[in-house]
């Protein structure tokens, strides 16, 4: 168990000496998990709306495609992506394989789906009175979408906290996907992966408290804002 | 007189069943218009109509002459509706009652909105300073339904539907939301449109009123609903009220039609009230006094219980005068089997 011990205050030395090859992997994860976070919000939000709130035919069947995404391995989102991104797949003209924009579209598939379910739960779950409150006040259809995401605010902030721990935890898509390339595309996971196998727990337990102290940081934001929403 | 809304014909139906079945109803400008009738009566699917919520399955609806089908947007914002049970934003109050003026693209106006705020808020008796920064979950319920009131205020509504908007609050809200109305049908014209059960509080308020039933107009002004089941013979129908006593009427034009009966028809005998054999006589009865609504007029209506039947009847000055008409009192009244209408063809179901 001493390994273990040593590895932690490592790890902490690593952390404290700003070891470069650290700070990269943790920037590139920073920065690959706010684009498919973001970019999961911006489609997946108003495609939660549509399925939450509008009666069409196949609903049913769309949620249940969305129901099954939720848990859909990481490793087969990275393999029917790099089918895609590979020069010979239908995106191969957009050279996204071993990219960060890559990983982040990738990523993007994967926090989609909890994005859309989480959202229209919600929009179905809010008062009936609201849509008819809205419209007699003279809203229109953008205006009556925008009040009801944010009358179900709080249930976008926990579906953006459930999508950002899924993908910031993954690895198949960054491996897959992004190749681990050294400075380029290594996220803290695929970082994690490479640095046990190669047998330095001390760079591994670093660069898994990094990862802890980001989900850390991110729920406490995600407190202040429902707070700050009034719950 | 030019007429802001008209209904023809209009009909609604929810799951193959006729829930409205309105003939006509024509409403003026600035009109203080009162609906009643029992529950499930059409009174909210009328309302809804009327607020561009919903399209009727046919007939039409004529908002200044011009058919209203599809609502554009410039007449949809000239209504506005306010449900029984509000719903307020997870918002400040000031943001609630401003919503409806950021929908009319008042954004960049913001001393403009901030008095109409102010000016809304005060019209339904409510201070601005103390209440516009408080959330939403910080109001009673009667601060909650004025607040939601001062939000379709702030728009200047042309027409304001009201469904029940004193259900379920103490006297001086009514009373405020009373007063907020009239004041602003006095500003702005606008055209009132309200449902309640409460026969005092829809006095007060409303020049005009209609009975609904069955998704009919039952008739103008406080009208008995008999809805029956009322048993048929060869040529009279009877509707049983209780303790042997029965109403007897004229054979309906079809099984399962509603009656009506206007409160002036229903004759109030004189003498010490219901301390008499009863004589035998078809539909005369003692019936025991429970409400006496005074009109703006001056007259006085009298709420009538006989058996399981609840009426109301017209008074005179008379059985005021001489206490025969206190409330709690019973009195003997008689009702001509001419006087029952039968409402026209068999209730929508």
């Amino acid at each position: 168990m001493d390994f273990l011990l040593e590895g932690v205050l490592s790890a902490f030395r690593i952390l404290l000496s700003g070891n470069p090859e650290t700070f990269s992997a943790v920037l590139v994860t920073v920065r690959v998990t706010t684009l498919s976070l973001l970019a999961s919000l911006v489609i997946g939000a108003p495609l939660g709306f549509i399925l939450g709130h509008c009666r069409f035919p196949g609903r049913g069947g769309v949620r249940l495609v969305v129901d099954t995404l939720l848990s859909f391995p990481t490793v087969v989102i990275g393999l029917v992506a790099y089918a895609f991104f590979t020069a010979r797949g239908p995106l191969g003209d957009f050279h996204l394989l071993f990219t960060l924009s890559g990983i982040a579209a990738a990523q993007t598939v994967l926090a989609l789906p909890i994005i859309m379910a989480v959202t229209a739960n919600a929009v179905e779950s809010l008062d009936h009175r609201l849509k008819i409150t809205v419209l007699t006040l003279g809203a229109g259809p953008w205006r009556l979408a925008l009040t009801t995401l944010r009358e179900a605010r709080i249930a976008l902030v926990l579906a953006a906290a459930t999508a950002y721990g899924r993908v910031v935890s993954e690895v198949g898509i960054s491996m897959m996907v992004g190749g681990n390339i050294k400075w380029h595309t290594r996220t803290i996971t695929t970082a994690i992966a490479l640095e046990t196998g190669k047998g330095q727990f001390a760079q591994g337990i670093a660069l898994g408290i990094v990862l802890l102290l980001i989900a850390f940081a991110v729920n406490i934001v995600l407190a202040v804002i429902r707070r700050r929403s009034g719950r | 007189m030019s007429l802001l809304l008209q209904l023809e014909n209009v009909r609604q139906r929810y799951g193959g069943r006729t829930v409205l079945d309105v003939e006509r109803l024509e409403i003026a400008p600035g009109e203080l218009l009162g609906l009643t009738g029992p529950n499930g009566s059409g009174k909210s699917t009328l309302l809804r109509i009327l607020a561009l919520l919903e399209e009727p399955v046919s007939g039409r609806m004529l908002v200044d002459g011009r058919a209203a089908d599809g609502g554009g947007s410039a007449l949809r914002r000239s209504v506005t509706m306010l449900n029984q049970e509000p719903y307020l934003l997870r918002r400040s109050v000031f943001e609630n009652v401003a919503y409806g003026l950021r929908a009319r693209g008042m954004r960049g106006m913001r001393g403009e909105m901030e008095d109409r705020v102010r000016t809304a808020l005060s019209m339904v008796a409510l201070d601005h300073d103390r209440f516009a920064p408080r959330a939403w979950r910080e109001l009673s319920g009667g601060e909650t339904q004025r607040v939601a009131l001062a939000a379709r205020l702030a728009v200047h509504p042309r027409v304001l539907l009201l469904d029940e908007p004193t259900a379920s609050l103490d006297l001086p809200s009514a009373q405020a939301i009373c007063a907020a109305v009239l004041r602003a049908r006095e500003q702005w014209g606008t055209t009132v449109v309200v449902i309640s059960h409460d026969p005092v509080w829809l006095d007060d308020l409303c020049e005009r009123q209609v009975t609904m039933h069955g998704g009919r107009i039952a008739g103008e002004g406080r009208i008995n609903v008999l809805p029956g089941p009322w048993i048929t013979s060869a040529d009279t129908a009877r509707l049983d009220l209780g303790d042997g006593a029965h109403l007897v009427a004229a054979r309906p034009p079809s099984p399962g039609a509603a009656a009506c009966l206007d409160p002036a028809d229903v004759e109030l005998l004189p003498g010490a009230g219901g301390s008499g054999p009863d004589t035998g006589e078809p539909n005369v009865f003692t019936a025991a006094i429970s409400q006496r609504v005074y009109a703006r007029s001056g007259d006085s209506c009298l709420r009538l219980r006989i058996g399981t039947l609840s009426l109301w009847a017209d008074s005179t000055g008379r059985e005021c005068a001489t206490g025969v008409g206190d409330t709690g009192r019973s009195i003997r009244i008689r009702i001509q089997p001419s006087a029952i209408r039968w409402l026209s063809g068999e209730s929508p179901s």
